[in-house]
């Protein structure tokens, strides 16, 4: 039957990821429904200095202090812009979030044993320094062109009523309402963002099962493992790969320190690309960008991660000069 | 019922359908297939969370508390918008006021979240097998050798004989309780494979049938195991080849089984391949945690 097997595998891929990535989707969702209720319109805003720059300096580094991946970050995103968040400093925590955060930083320095602190501190670095770039340009950006069009006519309803803003104090509505409405906003999060999950990863299940009419095809990862060798092939590769597995910044460094055909440029790549852009938040950054922006920011993510991986590999090579030779046996459990 | 209600009960089971599957599988002990250990409780509990949301909001679903947030609004004019807010505001804070307010935030419609989040949750809960399949296994690698040259570099000792049997424990017969995947990457680099070779050895994974191209003499199964990361859709299927030289055993594929053997390799078309010959196989329980973390 032409459905069988791909069907079951299909959807034992589909509910893998699911189940992997809602829980961290509904934490997202849930901060995103009390930051709704609880936070005041532009308070984001006026913790951040007031220089442009330096508040796009320091949005970089806010996973440090509020580490979450990437399926979380959007959902906080979106509500952090609606309150206020100038969207180069939301893009910038965005983007470097699932990266510069300590989670992220100790699964890099477990995954490659070899030389831990160089891929770990190099990741960071990377996707702080893309981070920021990326929030510098867009503070030359208008809204309007980084927003999607709904999100900017809510904005402008939210900055209208701020010219006649009247108190209305904590009392306007009970206590007890407000959890109801916290919760409430944190569902509604949940499902919009959940509706644009399920395309993501119905993509990235698609990818990862074999095909159901010819199952000689060869599976994507032996291709990317032919580009190996190739100064601009391998980071290329690399970076599709990470955008087809979409897989979590938390333990994404397990899956490159298996690619070790490839030299660390291309390596890092995959680590710095992948919690940035990938299939699923493609659609989940649908829920806050334009498409236009969305399309825009890939290309320029691809391109300005790749040159920089190819440019620094004589840097990254030093790091493995510098170890011992290998013939060491690691433990498996 | 008003739409806002209707809505509300349509996202509040598309929240709770999406918590049930991971606390399904945790009970049902079919977790380890699908995700990496270190992903187990955050599973659980995240399809708790969700559950508990879902149903907060479905109990709450009629209750009329405002929309929330920290929009001051005007209250001299009527909002209208497109986006219709469909419930009226009638605040006492010190000039009640009752307006066409309409701060929409119900992006999605509900037939959306029924289509994307109700029923392919529901449609895969019922078509999967909670493993891959045959073709799968052959497709993410079951029959192919990859090599690892970093994997011998993460002990700044030498790695030798002595090291090999100092750190693996035994059985009572003298066979070393190897990892099928440490045997796996151990096969590409010839000082490594003198180490492992002729070694006695039991070896735990699923039994299945031999490529026919890779077993000519018909004497041949094939020991495997899915190592994953996160999840399976990342996961790679390492196999290690068993060569009997008594008739092969009549245990049904993806059986779990203990093999008995000695370590040998063998060069096919350039490339080093790790086996067990001489071997002896049973059934055996599945363990536990079947799926590596780590590779």
């Amino acid at each position: 039957m032409f459905l069988d097997p791909w069907l079951p595998d299909f959807s034992f891929l589909f509910l893998s990821i699911l189940v992997e990535g809602a829980p961290f989707i509904l934490l997202g969702t849930i901060i995103s429904g009390f930051i709704d209720v609880y936070l005041p319109s532009g308070a984001i805003d006026r913790l951040l200095p007031r220089n442009r720059g330096l508040a796009v300096l320091m949005s970089g580094l806010l996973g440090i202090i509020f580490p979450v991946c990437e399926c979380a970050v959007v959902p906080v995103i979106r509500r952090l812009v609606k309150k206020g968040l100038p969207p180069a400093c939301a893009i910038t925590y965005m983007l470097a979030a699932p990266i510069v955060n300590p989670v992220t930083f100790l699964s890099t320095y477990s995954a490659f044993k070899k030389i831990p602190l160089e891929m770990a501190g190099s990741r960071l670095l990377f996707g702080y320094v893309i981070a920021v770039i990326v929030g510098l340009i867009l503070l030359k950006v208008g809204v309007g062109r980084i927003l999607k069009p709904r999100l900017v006519e809510e904005l402008k309803e939210v900055e209208s009523s701020h010219d006649h803003h009247h108190d209305r104090g904590d009392n306007f509505v009970e206590k007890n309402n407000r959890l109801i409405m916290a919760l409430r906003a944190a569902m509604r999060d949940f499902v919009d963002v959940g509706i644009y999950f399920v395309i993501g990863i119905t993509i990235v299940a698609i990818v990862n099962t074999p095909p159901p009419v010819d199952q000689q095809t060869i599976p994507l990862r032996d291709y990317i493992d032919g580009t190996a060798e190739s100064i601009w092939g391998a980071p290329a590769a690399l970076m599709g790969l990470s955008f087809l597995l979409s897989l979590c910044s938390t333990s994404d460094a397990f899956i490159a320190a298996t690619l070790d055909t490839f030299s660390i440029g291309p390596r890092l790549a995959f680590l710095v690309f992948g919690p940035m852009m990938d299939v699923k938040l493609l659609f989940l950054y649908s829920t806050i960008l334009s498409r236009k922006f969305i399309l825009i920011l890939a290309a320029g993510l691809f391109i300005g991660i790749g040159a920089l991986s190819v440019l620094l590999e004589p840097v990254f090579e030093g790091f493995e000069r510098n170890k011992p030779p290998p013939f060491a046996q690691t433990a498996q459990d | 019922m008003t739409k806002a209600t209707f809505n509300q009960i349509i996202s509040s089971l598309a929240t709770i359908s999406w918590g049930v599957v991971p606390v399904y599988l945790y009970t049902k002990g079919l977790i380890g297939e699908y995700l990496s250990e270190s992903f187990h409780l955050i599973a659980l509990s995240g399809g708790l969370a969700m559950i508990v949301l879902g149903l907060f909001n479905l109990l709450h679903a009629g209750r009329e508390v405002g929309c929330g947030h920290d929009h001051s609004h005007e209250h001299d004019h009527g909002h209208d918008h497109d986006h219709s807010h469909d419930h009226d505001h009638s605040h006492d804070h010190g000039h009640s006021h009752d307006h066409d307010h309409s701060h929409d935030h119900h992006e999605q419609n509900p037939v959306a979240a029924i289509c994307l989040m109700i029923i392919p949750v529901i449609l895969c809960t019922g078509f999967t097998k909670h493993e891959y399949s045959k073709e799968a296994l052959r497709w993410k690698g079951l029959y192919k050798q990859r090599t690892l040259k970093s994997l011998y570099s993460t002990y700044n000792t030498e790695f030798t004989r002595e090291l090999l049997e100092k750190r693996t424990p035994k059985t009572s017969e003298g066979n070393f309780l190897l990892q099928l995947t440490e045997l796996y990457w151990s096969a590409g680099d010839e000082k490594i494979m003198k180490i492992y070779d002729g070694l006695p050895a039991q070896l735990e994974g699923r039994l299945i049938e031999e490529e026919p191209t890779l077993n000519p003499d018909n004497n041949r199964k094939r020991l495997y195991r899915v190592v994953m990361t996160c999840c399976a859709a990342d996961a790679q299927v390492l196999g290690v080849p068993l060569e009997f030289s008594a008739s092969l055993p009549a245990i049904a594929d993806k059986t779990w089984i203990t093999a008995k053997g000695k370590v040998a390799f063998e060069l096919i078309d350039g490339q080093h391949f790790a086996y067990l010959r001489d071997c002896e196989v049973e059934a055996t329980e599945a363990p536990e945690t079947q799926n590596k973390k780590r590779p």
